[in-house]
């Protein structure tokens, strides 16, 4: 796997903005990236590693760790129609309740914030998970406030790696060679 | 502690200068083009009144972002005052100033907002008060004042 860099000044903190999921809405062979997370301001990927620590006989400690399972909460996300991702989610969770369809999205991370070692610029870190779990938690809100409708994804199915590009709010995924 | 308080304690980050300008160049003409403006037949100015007679526009805070959202858009919003300087000499004028400048606030409230372009979303206008004085001075001369916050998106 290439080795990467961090392509922003040294000593200066990432802004967040430099870590984006996408939901494919179009086709898995044309894709079309679109950003989650519209309005919302705080929202982590979580890493559950599986970890099992234990004591042999002597006194030391040993861990075992799995390959994380990747889960990632976007609330209240505020429904607005021109937000192409929150569209394909609630058609299929609120009107389809496409409970096979939700389990199997196609999803894409990428960090901005990181380039390949001697890679193009512009370049940036990406992961292709081709089979996220998307749950749709609620839809609601407040009386004189928004509708939200909240999400959980646990991102899924093959990982592939490789790099993005954005280009005028288009976003291409390169798999690695 | 809730939601307001951890808001609170964390530093204002201001908006640009331009976006700031823009906004209280835009709010100033949409206001002046108001009925209840242009029934006192004055022009609402910015920071400056006239000695006797005048409305002006003035800051509160500069605007600033109420919440940073993580695909970088954001929410900002800037707080003014409608100031009203007339001479008052009984009850009756005082509680016209008010009503002048809640009618304003009103209007503020009630019709659509002005057109900022298309990086900046109005989410609302609101009065954040009623009238009231804040000032009166030795020659009769009052000042009354509305508050209202403007409450936008840049996404």
């Amino acid at each position: 796997m290439a080795d990467y860099t961090f392509n922003t000044p040294a000593g200066q903190t990432i802004a967040r903005e430099l870590l984006i999921a996408y939901l494919n809405t179009g086709t898995a062979s044309e894709p079309v990236w679109s950003a989650v997370g519209k309005r919302v301001e705080d929202s982590s990927s979580e890493y559950d590693w599986q970890t099992e620590t234990k004591k042999d006989i002597l006194g030391s400690t040993y861990g075992t760790m799995k390959k994380p399972i990747v889960t990632q909460s976007f609330e209240p996300c505020e429904l607005d129609a021109g937000d192409p991702a929150q569209l394909a989610l609630w058609q299929m969770g609120i009107v389809d309740q496409d409970a096979q369809a939700l389990a199997s999205q196609d999803m894409l991370i990428v960090h901005f914030y990181a380039t390949p070692s001697g890679g193009a610029t512009g370049a940036a870190f990406a992961e292709r998970y081709a089979s996220c779990m998307i749950e749709i938690t609620g839809e609601g809100g407040e009386g004189g406030g928004n509708i939200g409708m909240p999400i959980n994804v646990t991102y899924g199915g093959e990982r592939t790696v490789g790099t993005a590009t954005r280009t005028g709010g288009v976003v291409t995924f390169t798999p690695a060679a | 502690m809730d939601y307001n308080d951890q808001n609170q304690q964390k530093a204002r980050v201001l908006v640009s200068a331009e976006e700031q300008a823009q906004i209280v160049r835009t709010l100033r003409a949409w206001l002046n083009s108001s009925p209840p403006v242009q029934a006192l037949s004055l022009v609402l100015d910015y920071e400056y009144l006239p000695e006797t007679r005048g409305l002006t526009m003035t800051t509160s805070q500069g605007a600033y972002k109420t919440a940073q959202f993580i695909l970088g858009g954001y929410r900002a919003q800037y707080s003014f005052r409608i100031v009203y300087r007339s001479i008052a000499e009984d009850a009756d004028e005082r509680i016209a100033m008010d009503e002048a400048l809640n009618a304003i606030g009103a209007w503020a409230e009630t019709n659509d907002p002005p057109d900022f372009g298309e990086a900046i979303r109005v989410r609302s206008i609101r009065r954040a008060d009623t009238s009231g004085i804040f000032a009166r001075y030795d020659d009769g001369v009052e000042d009354h004042q509305i508050s209202i916050i403007f409450d936008y998106e840049v996404i």
